[in-house]
C-alpha cells in the first residue's frame, strides 16, 4: 500500500498536468506551442517529441497549432504544427538574447520551468502576428510532466508514453554548393560535460584534424550566442570548411540541420544537435568528458535511437576514458 | 503486507480509485457543461441543434476513449508490475521470517548482476528485515567470500562441491534449458541448495533465490519502473577485499585489465587489434596486470595479451575456486581498471578504482549503464568512463 501511495504521489503531478493540457486544448482557438527559448537539446529530445504526443493524444489538427521557437527550427516541428513562427521574426536577435539572458539570470536557469514576462511578450507578439487570441501550451507543462522521470522517480515507459521521437526531415534553408559533396559535420561547444580547458581544446583540435586528414569537415560553429554554450573554434585547420557565412541568426538552426542532414556523419558535443543528428538518419559520435550531467539524457537517446527505424547510429564517446586508456584521436 | 492490513489496503485502494473517478467525472462534467454552453450558443446563432448534439456526443465519446486508454496503460504499466512486486516482496519477507538460517543464492550466473544488483539487494534485505549475518549462508562460486563478508557469516563455494568441468557443464545445461538469468531455481540449483543444507546442517533453512531479485528489478531494466524503485530496494556500499601477503609481488602502481568476449564486445579481428593496441599503449605508461583466467567457466572467453611488453598475468596464481577472489583483490589495488563493460567493471568503481569500461555494442547495456552511473554518483564511487570501440573506429578511420 505504501508503494501504491508513493506511486500515486508521483503521478499526481502528471495527472494534474494532463488535466491542465486537456483544459488548454479544449475549444478551437489556435494553440501556441511554446515559445521555446531554451536549450536545443531539450527541444529536440523532449519538447518536440512531447508536442508530437500531445497532438496525437488529443487529436489536435496541425492547422490549429503554431510552434514558436527561434533560429529557424521549423523543420523540427514538421508534422506537428502547420504554422511556425520564429522568435527572430517577432523581435531582433539582439533583443531576444538580452531578454533570454535576463530571464535566465532571474530564474537561475535557462530552463522554462514557469512562464516568464519574456515568454508572455513573445506569445503576445505571436498573437498579433496571427491576428487572433491563442491558448498557450507552455514548455513548463513538459518540464513539470517529465520532472519525475529526470529525478529517477518515473520510468522510461512513462517518458515513452508521453513523447514520440520520430525521424526529422532536413529543410532546404541555404545553398550548400560551396561545401564539399561528401563531408563530416562537426559541432563542438563547451559544456559542463565537455569543459573548455586547454587540454580539451588540444584534444578536440587533434580529433578534428585527424578526421579532416581523411574526409572534409564542415564546422558548424556560429557567431550566434543565444545560450551559455560557447563553440570551440578550429580555424586554420586544413580541409575544414566553415559554414558561418551560410547562416543568419534567423536561419542558423535550419542551416545546421540541413548540413547535418547531408553529412556522412556528425561529430559533436553530447547534447544539443547530437540528439538531433540520429533523427536525421545520420551516424553520430557524441563526445563528452564527464557524463554526470548527461546520463538520463544519454539513456533516453540510447534507447530511442536503437528503436527508431532509420535512425543514425548513436555512439556516445567518453574522451576521459579514451585518454586514460591511451587511445589517441589525433593524427 | 500483513493479512490484518488487507481490509485497510482494499479500502485505501478503493479510495484512490474513487477519488480518481470523482476527478474524472468532475472534469467530464465541466467539459460537458462547456460543450453544452457552446451548443446553446450555436443553437441561438445558427439554429442547428442536430449538429451540436452530434458534437456533444463526439466529444463525450473521445473523452471516454481517452479515459479507457489511460486506464489500460495504468493497468499495464503500473498496476500489473505492482501486483508482481507485491507478490515477490511477500516471498522475500517469508524468506526473512523466523529466526532460522537463510541460504542466499546459489549465485551461479553473471558476475555483473551479482555485484551491481544481488549484493546491494541482499544488504537491503538485511536492513529491511533486520536479518543478522549469523543467520545467512551465502552460496556463490569462485572464492567470493569477501564480497559477502558483511552479509553472511558462512560462505559455501559451489566450486568446492563440483569440479570446474562439472560446474561448466551444469551451468551450460542450465542456460540452455532456461535463461541466462536465474529467474527460477533449476534442478541443478536445487541440488546445490540440498548439498549446502547437508554441509551446514541447516536442514530447515529458508532460501532467498536470485530469481526473486531478478523478478523484482526486471521492471526497472525493462523501463516500467523508475530508478528510485531500485534504490529503495538496494543498499550500495564499499566492500574492499583484504590485502594478503601473497599479493605483495604486485607492482606499486599498475593497471588491471580484463577484456572478455560477449555481446557487448564481440570477438572480431578489429576488436582484437583495438584492444591489443590499447593495452600496449597502457603498458607503456605503467605495468599492466591482465586478469584473464583461461578457465572457460562460462560462455565468455578472455581476450589474451600474451607477448605485449609490460603485461603480467595471474593465470598461475589462481585456481577455479579462487579465481574471482584473486581477481578482485588485485583489482582493488590497481590504479586503473580497464575491461569489457560488465562483470568486474561494475565492481571496480565501488572499490574506489577509476574504471574504463569498453564496449562495441551498448544494446544490452543501456539500462545497466543508466543505473550504474546513478549508483556511482550516489555512493561517491571512483570515476567510471566508457569507451565505445565502434565510435572510436569511426573517429580514427573516418
Amino acid at each position: 500500500m505504501h508503494v501504491l501511495g508513493e506511486e500515486r504521489q508521483v503521478r499526481r503531478e502528471a495527472w494534474g498536468v494532463e488535466r491542465e493540457l486537456e483544459a488548454i486544448v479544449a475549444g478551437d482557438r489556435p494553440l501556441v506551442l511554446g515559445p521555446w527559448t531554451g536549450e536545443v537539446g531539450y527541444e529536440v529530445l523532449y519538447w518536440a517529441p512531447f508536442l508530437r504526443w500531445l497532438a496525437a493524444a488529443y487529436r489536435l489538427e496541425p492547422a490549429r497549432l503554431v510552434a514558436v521557437s527561434r533560429g529557424g527550427a521549423a523543420s523540427w516541428y514538421e508534422g506537428i504544427a502547420a504554422t511556425y513562427l520564429d522568435a527572430f521574426e517577432l523581435m531582433s536577435p539582439g533583443e531576444f538574447a538580452a531578454q533570454a539572458r535576463a530571464q535566465a539570470a532571474d530564474r537561475g536557469t535557462s530552463k522554462q520551468h514557469a512562464p516568464s514576462p519574456f515568454d508572455r511578450d513573445l506569445v503576445s507578439r505571436a498573437e498579433e502576428r496571427l491576428g487572433s487570441a491563442a491558448r498557450e501550451v507552455h514548455p513548463s507543462l513538459m518540464f513539470r510532466l517529465l520532472r519525475a522521470f529526470w529525478a529517477g522517480q518515473e520510468s522510461m515507459s512513462f517518458l515513452e508514453r508521453h513523447t514520440r521521437i520520430e525521424r526529422v526531415r532536413p529543410p532546404h534553408a541555404a545553398d550548400l554548393s560551396s561545401l564539399p559533396r561528401e563531408y563530416i559535420a562537426v559541432k563542438l561547444y563547451a559544456a559542463r560535460s565537455l569543459p573548455a580547458d586547454a587540454g580539451m581544446r588540444a584534444t578536440l583540435r587533434a580529433l578534428v584534424s585527424n578526421i579532416a586528414s581523411r574526409v572534409p569537415v564542415v564546422l558548424l560553429d556560429t557567431d550566434v550566442r543565444v545560450d551559455e554554450h560557447e563553440d570551440f573554434a578550429f580555424d586554420g585547420l586544413p580541409n575544414t570548411y566553415n559554414a558561418r557565412s551560410l547562416m543568419t541568426p534567423a536561419t542558423n538552426l535550419a542551416v545546421q540541420t540541413q548540413i547535418i542532414g547531408g553529412a556522412r556523419a556528425f561529430v559533436g558535443t553530447c547534447g544539443s544537435l547530437a540528439w538531433l543528428a540520429p533523427m536525421l538518419g545520420v551516424d553520430t559520435l557524441a563526445l563528452f568528458a564527464d557524463a554526470r550531467f548527461l546520463h538520463a539524457h544519454l539513456h533516453v537517446a540510447r534507447r530511442a535511437f536503437h528503436r527508431l527505424a532509420g535512425a543514425g547510429a548513436f555512439s556516445p564517446c567518453d574522451l576521459g576514458g579514451m585518454t586514460k586508456l591511451g587511445l589517441t584521436v589525433g593524427p | 503486507m500483513k493479512l490484518r492490513n488487507l481490509p485497510r489496503a482494499a479500502w485505501n485502494m478503493a479510495g484512490v480509485a474513487g477519488r480518481r473517478a470523482a476527478h474524472w467525472l468532475s472534469a467530464q462534467e465541466r467539459a460537458i457543461r462547456k460543450i453544452g454552453r457552446r451548443a446553446n450558443r450555436s443553437i441561438g446563432g445558427i439554429a442547428d441543434p442536430g449538429a451540436s448534439l452530434e458534437g456533444l456526443g463526439a466529444a463525450t465519446r473521445r473523452a471516454g476513449i481517452r479515459f479507457a486508454r489511460r486506464a489500460e496503460r495504468f493497468e499495464e504499466h503500473v498496476l500489473a508490475p505492482l501486483r508482481e512486486e507485491r507478490m515477490v516482496l511477500s516471498r522475500i519477507r517469508d524468506a526473512a521470517s523466523g529466526s532460522g538460517p537463510i541460504i542466499v543464492g546459489p549465485w551461479v550466473s553473471e558476475v555483473g548482476y551479482e555485484v551491481l544488483y544481488w549484493l546491494p539487494f541482499l544488504r537491503w534485505f538485511q536492513d529491511r528485515y533486520g536479518v543478522s549475518p549469523d543467520r545467512v549462508v551465502a552460496v556463490s562460486r569462485g572464492g567470493v567470500a569477501s564480497w559477502y563478508s558483511r552479509i553472511a557469516s558462512r560462505y559455501v563455494d559451489v566450486l568446492d562441491v563440483y569440479t570446474p568441468d562439472e560446474f561448466a557443464r551444469r551451468a551450460d545445461a542450465r542456460r540452455s534449458a532456461g535463461d541466462q538469468k536465474q529467474l527460477e531455481p533449476s534442478e541443478w540449483e536445487r541440488e546445490i541448495v540440498d548439498d549446502v543444507r547437508r554441509r551446514t546442517g541447516a536442514d530447515a533453512a529458508h532460501v532467498l533465490h536470485p530469481g526473486l531479485m531478478y523478478r523484482l528489478f526486471r521492471n526497472v531494466w525493462h523501463g516500467d519502473r523508475g530508478l528510485d524503485f531500485l534504490f529503495t530496494h538496494t543498499a550500495y556500499g564499499r566492500n574492499l577485499p583484504p590485502r594478503l601477503p601473497e599479493d605483495e609481488w604486485l607492482p606499486e602502481t599498475f593497471a588491471a585489465v580484463k577484456f572478455y568476449t560477449g555481446p557487448a564486445l564481440p570477438d572480431t579481428p578489429q576488436t582484437r587489434s583495438q584492444l591489443r593496441s590499447a593495452v600496449a599503449s597502457l603498458a607503456e605508461r605503467m605495468p599492466v596486470v591482465s586478469l584473464d583466467t583461461g578457465l572457460g567457466l562460462d560462455e565468455h572467453r578472455d581476450y589474451l595479451f600474451d607477448g605485449v611488453p609490460g603485461v603480467l598475468d595471474l593465470r598461475d596464481r589462481m585456481t577455479p575456486a579462487t579465481n574471482l577472489a584473486v581477481q578482485s583483490r588485485v583489482m582493488a589495488r590497481a590504479s586503473l581498471y580497464a575491461g569489457t563493460c560488465g562483470s568486474l567493471a561494475w565492481l571496480a568503481p565501488m572499490m574506489g578504482v577509476p574504471t574504463v569500461a569498453v564496449y562495441a555494442d551498448d544494446r544490452y547495456l543501456a539500462s545497466h549503464l543508466y543505473a550504474a552511473r546513478y549508483v556511482y554518483r550516489r555512493m561517491k564511487a571512483a570515476r567510471f568512463s566508457v569507451v565505445d570501440l565502434r565510435a572510436l573506429a569511426r573517429v580514427t578511420a573516418a
